[in-house]
C-alpha cells in the first residue's frame, strides 16, 4: 500500500497538466464557439472532467507531500489553490451543465473561464517554485525589470576594506557576510535553500542544514562549512560546486580564522586579534592599467590587410582589446613612406616598434598623430633628438626606447615636458652612463651599459 | 572406407586449411577493412575531418592566416605581460642548498645521522639505509634591498638579485632526470604532451618570419636526459616543436645548401616545386598546399636568417666580455647572448639546457665542492650578463627569463649502495627545490615558499610544476584551465586538472 501510495505520489507531476489541458481546452472551445454555441453540452462534459482529474491531481498532489518530507508551510498554498481549482472546476461544470444554481446565475459566462484560467495558473505556478526553487520563472529578466517589478534581485556584496580602517571593520557584516553572499547564498539563501541550508542570515548559519550544524566552534576541521569548500574540487559534495565560482584563498583564509574564533556574529576584527595579512588582499589595489582604457571598438580583421600587406606586422593586443601593436620586425628597410599605410589605424596603435629601421628624425611628426601610443621603440635607428619634442603630445607614452640611437643630452629637456613617461632606454648612445638615474619623478632613465667587472674567483678551477 | 579414415581425412583438410590462413593471407584479404577502420580513427584523432583548412573550405568558410601560415600570430585571450620566455633549465638539478636555500641549521647538524622520521615512506634515487646530514658547502649572504639570499659560488648574481623573485618550495613527484625533466617542460612525466615552448608557439604564433618560433640550445656536453621530448610537440602540429640550434658548427643541421647548389639554383628549385604547387592549388583549392609553399619560402629565408642572428662575432667585444663568451665553442655564455639576440629578433620560446649538474659526489666532477662550484661559475656570469643585457634594451619588461632544474637535491649526503662516499654528494629530492623567475610582470625581489630547517620539504609556499606553468601561461595572457587542444576525443591542458597561478610573485 506504502508502495502505491508513494507512487501516485511521483505520478503528480504527470497528473496535474490534465486538469490544466482540460480546463484551458475549455476555454478555448468556450471563445472560439461564443457566437454559435453548438458545444455547450460538450463544455460541460469538459469541466467535469477538469473536475474529476483535479481531484486525483490533489489527491496525489497530497500523498507526494506525505511521502517525500515537505514541510506544511512549503506546500500550503499550492495544495489550498488546488483544492480551489478543483472545486470551482465542478462549479464550472454545474454552470454549463444547467445554469440552476442560484449563485452561479449571478456569475456571467466569461467572468467564470477567466476565473477558472487565473486558479489554474497561480496553482502551477505554485506548483511549480515547490519544484524548482521560488523565483525560477523571474531569474532570467534583466536586473532592471526585476527590480521595477520588485523581486529581490541577488546583489553581490563588495568588501571594501582599507589599509586605514581595516581594525574597525565589523569581521562578520563587513568581511564573512559578504563571502557568504556572493559565494554561497545563491544556493543557500532567502531564494532557494538547497540541503535546508540558508547562509544569509545568523540564524541560519547557526541551525545548519539537513544534516545538522555545519560549525563547530573553534574546529574548522570539524565544520562542514569550511572542509567542503577547502575539499578536492572534483570531491563528493564539495562547494560550491566546481563548475561554479570558487572562493579564493584569502577568502578561505578568513573562513578559517572566523571559524577558528568561535564564529563571531559581532565585534571588529581588531577586537578578535586577527591578523593583517589575512586581510591585506582585500584592500583596494589602485592598479592602473598601463594601456589606455579602450574607448574605440576593435577594427576588423579585414581592414588590418592592407597594413599586412606592405610588410608590417600588426596584432591585436589580446582578444577582446581593439589596441594594436605593430612592429617592423620583418621589414628592416621600413621609411617615412610607409607611415601612410598606417594612417587608417593611427587611433589603435598602443605599441610600435620601429627598431633597426631606416627611419630618421622625419619620423617625429607622424609619431605625434598617434593618440594613443604608450609604448615606442626607436632603438638602433638614426633618429635624434631633434624635433623628438613631438612626443611631448602623446599623452600615453609611457616607455620610450632610443637606445643605440644620435640623441644627445639635450633630449631630457625635452623629454622633462612628456606628461606620461616613466621609462627612456639610452643605452648605446653618447651618454654617459653615470648621469642622472631619475630625470624627475616617475621618470626612470635606463643608461645601461652594465658590466660585470672581472673577480678572483671567475678563474679558480676547483 | 571406414568410418574412422574418413574422419581422419576430414580432420587433415581442415587441419591444412587453417594452416593456410597464414599471417600474410590476414593483412591480405583483411587490408581494406582494417585499413578503412584504422584510417577512419587516425582521420578523426587528427581532426582531419573536421577542422581541416580542406573542410573549412568546403564549408564556404573563410580561410584564416594560421591555415596558410601555422606560426602566424593570435592574440593572447587576455593582455600579457611578457612577449617572448628565455628558460634556464640547469639538467642535472642544481643544488639549492649550494646556491640560494640557505640552511645554517643544517650545517650544525653536519655528518650527524639523518632522522628516520624524515625517511619513512620516501624514495630516493640512490640513498640507502641511513644517510648522513650534509651541511652546506658554500657561505652565504644577504644581497641587494630585498636581502634574498645568495651564495658565494654566485658572485656575479648578486649584482641583479633585486630584479629576481624566488620560488624556495617548488616540488615534483619525480625523482629520475628523464620523467621529471618532461614534466618540467611537458606537465606530466610520461612521452606524448606538447612542451611549454610548443604550447606558447601554437597559441601564439611567432613575429619574425624569417626564424622558428621556439629555439633549443644545448651546452654542458650533452642532451638533457629526456632526449628530444623535453621540446616535443606531442599532439600539437609539429611545425610546433622546438628547433634545435647550435652554437658551434651550423646553427642547424643541414641548413647549408649541398656542394655545388648556388643559392640561385635553389631559389630557382624552390620556385619550380612552388609553381607546380600553385598549379595543385588552383585545381585542388586545397589551402594545405599554400601552407606548403609559405613553408618551402620560410625555409629558405631561414637559411640566410638563422645564420646571421646565430652569429655572435659580430657583438661588440664589451658584450661578448660581460657574458664571457667563447666562440666558436658550444658554451652556455654562447647560448645565453644567443638568447637575448633570439629574442631581440622576435623569437617566442627560447630554450636553454646546459648539463652537468647532477651532484652525486661520485666523483670530482659531481662534488658539491668542487664540481658544482665549475658549474656555477660557468652559468654565474652568464645569466646575469643575460638579464643585464636584456635589462639595458628595455628587453627584461616583455620577457620572462626562468631558471631552475628539474628537481633539487637532498640535504643528505649520497650514501650509493649504502656506503660511505670520497666525495660530498647529493641525491636527487623533489620535496622543495629553488627556482627564479625574472621579468614582466614579475614581482622584483620577492621571495615566496619557505623550507623546513634542513631544507627537506616546504613550510610554507610550497608550489608545484604545474603551478609554475600556470604562472607561465598566465604572464603570456592564457588562462592556463582555458588553454586547451582537442585530441582523442577530449581536450587536453598543460596543466592537466592542476595549477594555480603563483601571485605572490607577480607584480
Amino acid at each position: 500500500m506504502d508502495i502505491l501510495s508513494q507512487l501516485l505520489g511521483r505520478l503528480h507531476p504527470l497528473i496535474v497538466h490534465l486538469p490544466i489541458g482540460f480546463l484551458v481546452l475549455g476555454v478555448l472551445l468556450y471563445w472560439t464557439d461564443r457566437k454559435t454555441k453548438q458545444y455547450t453540452g460538450l463544455l460541460a462534459t469538459l469541466f467535469l472532467w477538469a473536475g474529476l482529474v483535479s481531484v486525483l491531481a490533489c489527491i496525489s498532489g497530497f500523498l507526494l507531500y506525505q511521502n517525500e518530507g515537505y514541510g506544511f508551510d512549503t506546500v500550503k498554498g499550492h495544495l489550498w489553490f488546488g483544492i480551489i481549482t478543483a472545486v470551482f472546476c465542478f462549479a464550472l461544470y454545474l454552470k454549463w451543465k444547467s445554469d440552476s444554481v442560484a449563485v452561479l446565475q449571478k456569475v456571467s459566462f466569461p467572468v467564470m473561464v477567466v476565473l477558472g484560467l487565473v486558479l489554474i495558473s497561480i496553482t502551477g505556478h505554485k506548483g511549480g517554485n515547490i519544484t524548482h526553487g521560488e523565483g525560477y520563472l523571474t531569474e532570467p529578466l534583466p536586473r532592471g525589470v526585476k527590480k521595477a517589478l520588485g523581486i529581490p534581485v541577488f546583489e553581490e556584496l563588495p568588501i571594501t576594506l582599507t589599509e586605514d580602517s581595516w581594525e574597525n571593520a565589523d569581521l562578520y557584516t563587513e568581511v564573512v557576510h559578504p563571502i557568504l553572499n556572493n559565494k554561497c547564498v545563491s544556493c543557500h539563501g532567502p531564494k532557494q535553500a538547497k540541503g535546508e541550508l540558508r547562509l544569509h542570515l545568523e540564524d541560519g548559519i547557526l541551525s545548519g542544514g539537513e544534516n545538522g550544524e555545519v560549525i563547530m566552534a573553534q574546529n574548522p576541521d570539524g565544520s562542514e562549512l569550511f572542509t567542503r569548500i577547502i575539499s578536492p574540487k572534483d570531491a563528493d559534495g564539495h562547494m560550491p560546486p566546481k563548475e561554479k565560482e570558487q572562493l579564493t584563498k584569502e577568502e578561505v583564509a578568513v573562513l578559517k580564522a572566523w571559524v577558528e574564533a568561535g564564529h563571531p556574529f559581532d565585534g571588529s576584527i581588531a577586537s578578535h586579534g586577527l591578523d593583517e595579512s589575512l586581510f591585506e588582499p582585500f584592500f583596494p589595489k589602485d592598479v592602473e592599467d598601463f594601456y589606455p582604457e579602450a574607448t574605440l571598438s576593435a577594427l576588423p580583421l579585414d581592414s588590418l590587410r592592407s597594413v599586412k600587406e606592405t610588410g608590417l606586422h600588426v596584432e591585436y593586443l589580446s582578444k577582446d582589446s581593439p589596441w594594436l601593436r605593430v612592429t617592423a620586425i620583418n621589414k628592416p628597410g621600413f621609411s617615412l613612406m610607409d607611415t601612410l599605410a598606417l594612417t587608417p589605424i593611427n587611433d589603435f596603435i598602443v605599441e610600435l616598434d620601429l627598431s633597426h629601421t631606416a627611419i630618421n628624425d622625419s619620423i617625429y611628426p607622424y609619431l605625434g598623430h598617434l593618440p594613443h601610443l604608450t609604448v615606442l621603440n626607436l632603438g638602433q635607428t638614426e633618429v635624434t633628438d631633434q624635433g623628438i619634442e613631438e612626443l611631448s603630445q602623446l599623452s600615453h607614452l609611457k616607455h620610450l626606447n632610443l637606445t643605440r640611437t644620435g640623441i644627445t643630452s639635450n633630449v631630457f629637456n625635452k623629454l622633462e615636458s612628456f606628461p606620461s613617461l616613466q621609462k627612456v632606454y639610452v643605452f648605446g648612445t653618447s651618454l654617459p652612463s653615470d648621469g642622472p638615474k631619475e630625470i624627475h619623478k616617475g621618470l626612470e632613465v635606463d643608461y645601461g651599459g652594465y658590466t660585470l667587472p672581472r673577480i678572483a674567483s671567475d678563474s679558480i678551477i676547483y | 572406407m571406414s568410418k574412422d579414415s574418413l574422419d581422419r581425412l576430414i580432420h587433415e583438410k581442415l587441419m591444412r586449411e587453417v594452416q593456410a590462413q597464414t599471417r600474410r593471407h590476414f593483412m591480405k584479404q583483411c587490408a581494406t577493412g582494417m585499413g578503412g577502420l584504422a584510417l577512419s580513427g587516425f582521420l578523426a584523432s587528427c581532426n582531419f575531418q573536421n577542422n581541416g583548412p580542406a573542410a573549412a573550405l568546403k564549408k564556404g568558410l573563410q580561410l584564416t592566416e594560421r591555415d596558410l601560415n601555422p606560426l602566424a600570430t593570435l592574440p593572447p585571450p587576455f593582455a600579457p605581460k611578457v612577449k617572448s620566455v628565455i628558460y634556464l633549465h640547469m639538467a642535472g638539478s642544481p643544488s639549492q642548498l649550494e646556491m640560494f636555500d640557505y640552511k645554517p641549521e643544517l650545517a650544525k647538524l653536519h655528518n650527524q645521522d639523518c632522522p628516520q622520521s624524515l625517511l619513512q615512506g620516501k624514495k630516493f634515487a640512490f640513498i640507502r639505509g641511513t644517510p648522513k646530514l650534509l651541511g652546506p658547502q658554500a657561505e652565504f649572504e644577504r644581497v641587494g634591498e630585498s636581502g634574498n639570499w645568495v651564495s658565494e659560488n654566485l658572485p656575479h648574481f648578486k649584482k641583479v638579485v633585486d630584479e629576481v623573485a624566488f620560488l624556495k618550495a617548488v616540488n615534483t613527484d619525480q625523482f629520475n632526470h628523464g620523467p621529471a625533466q618532461l614534466f618540467m617542460h611537458t606537465g606530466t612525466p610520461r612521452l606524448g604532451r606538447p612542451s611549454v615552448g610548443s604550447w606558447v608557439t601554437y597559441g601564439l604564433g611567432s613575429e619574425n618570419q624569417n626564424l622558428p618560433g621556439f629555439v633549443v640550445l644545448t651546452s654542458g656536453g650533452q642532451a638533457p636526459s629526456a632526449g628530444k621530448s623535453v621540446w616535443g610537440s606531442g599532439f600539437l602540429p609539429s611545425v610546433y616543436q622546438g628547433v634545435q640550434c647550435r652554437s658551434k658548427g651550423d646553427p642547424v643541421l643541414y641548413i647549408d645548401d649541398p656542394k655545388g647548389m648556388s643559392r640561385d639554383l635553389k631559389k630557382s628549385t624552390i620556385d619550380a616545386i612552388n609553381k607546380i604547387n600553385k598549379a595543385e592549388y588552383a585545381q585542388y583549392a586545397d589551402p594545405e598546399i599554400l601552407a606548403r609553399i609559405n613553408q618551402y619560402e620560410m625555409a629558405y629565408r631561414m637559411q640566410i636568417a638563422v645564420p646571421e642572428v646565430m652569429n655572435i662575432n659580430n657583438e661588440p667585444d664589451n658584450i661578448k666580455e660581460m657574458y664571457g663568451v667563447e666562440p666558436g665553442k658550444e658554451s652556455f655564455a654562447n647560448n645565453c647572448l644567443l638568447a637575448r639576440k633570439l629574442v631581440e629578433q622576435g623569437v617566442r620560446y627560447v630554450q636553454l639546457f646546459d648539463w652537468g649538474w647532477d651532484s652525486h659526489g661520485t666523483d670530482h666532477s659531481t662534488a658539491v665542492d668542487l664540481g658544482l662550484r665549475n658549474k656555477c661559475r660557468q652559468i654565474d656570469r652568464p645569466m646575469t650578463a643575460l638579464l643585464l643585457d636584456l635589462k639595458q634594451r628595455g628587453l627584461l619588461d616583455d620577457t620572462l627569463v626562468v631558471w631552475g632544474g628539474e628537481f633539487g637535491r637532498t640535504p643528505m649526503k649520497e650514501n650509493r649502495e649504502g656506503k660511505e662516499m670520497g666525495f660530498m654528494g647529493r641525491d636527487h629530492h623533489g620535496d622543495a627545490f629553488t627556482m627564479w623567475m625574472a621579468g614582466g610582470g614579475i614581482k622584483k625581489g620577492a621571495c615566496h615558499g619557505e623550507t623546513d630547517e634542513i631544507g627537506f620539504s616546504a613550510v610554507d609556499g610550497a608550489v608545484s610544476v604545474h603551478d609554475v606553468h600556470a604562472t607561465m601561461l598566465h604572464l603570456l595572457g592564457f588562462n592556463h584551465e582555458q588553454f586547451t587542444f582537442d585530441f582523442q576525443g577530449r581536450p587536453f591542458r598543460l596543466t592537466d586538472v592542476h595549477g594555480e597561478v603563483i601571485k605572490e610573485i607577480l607584480a
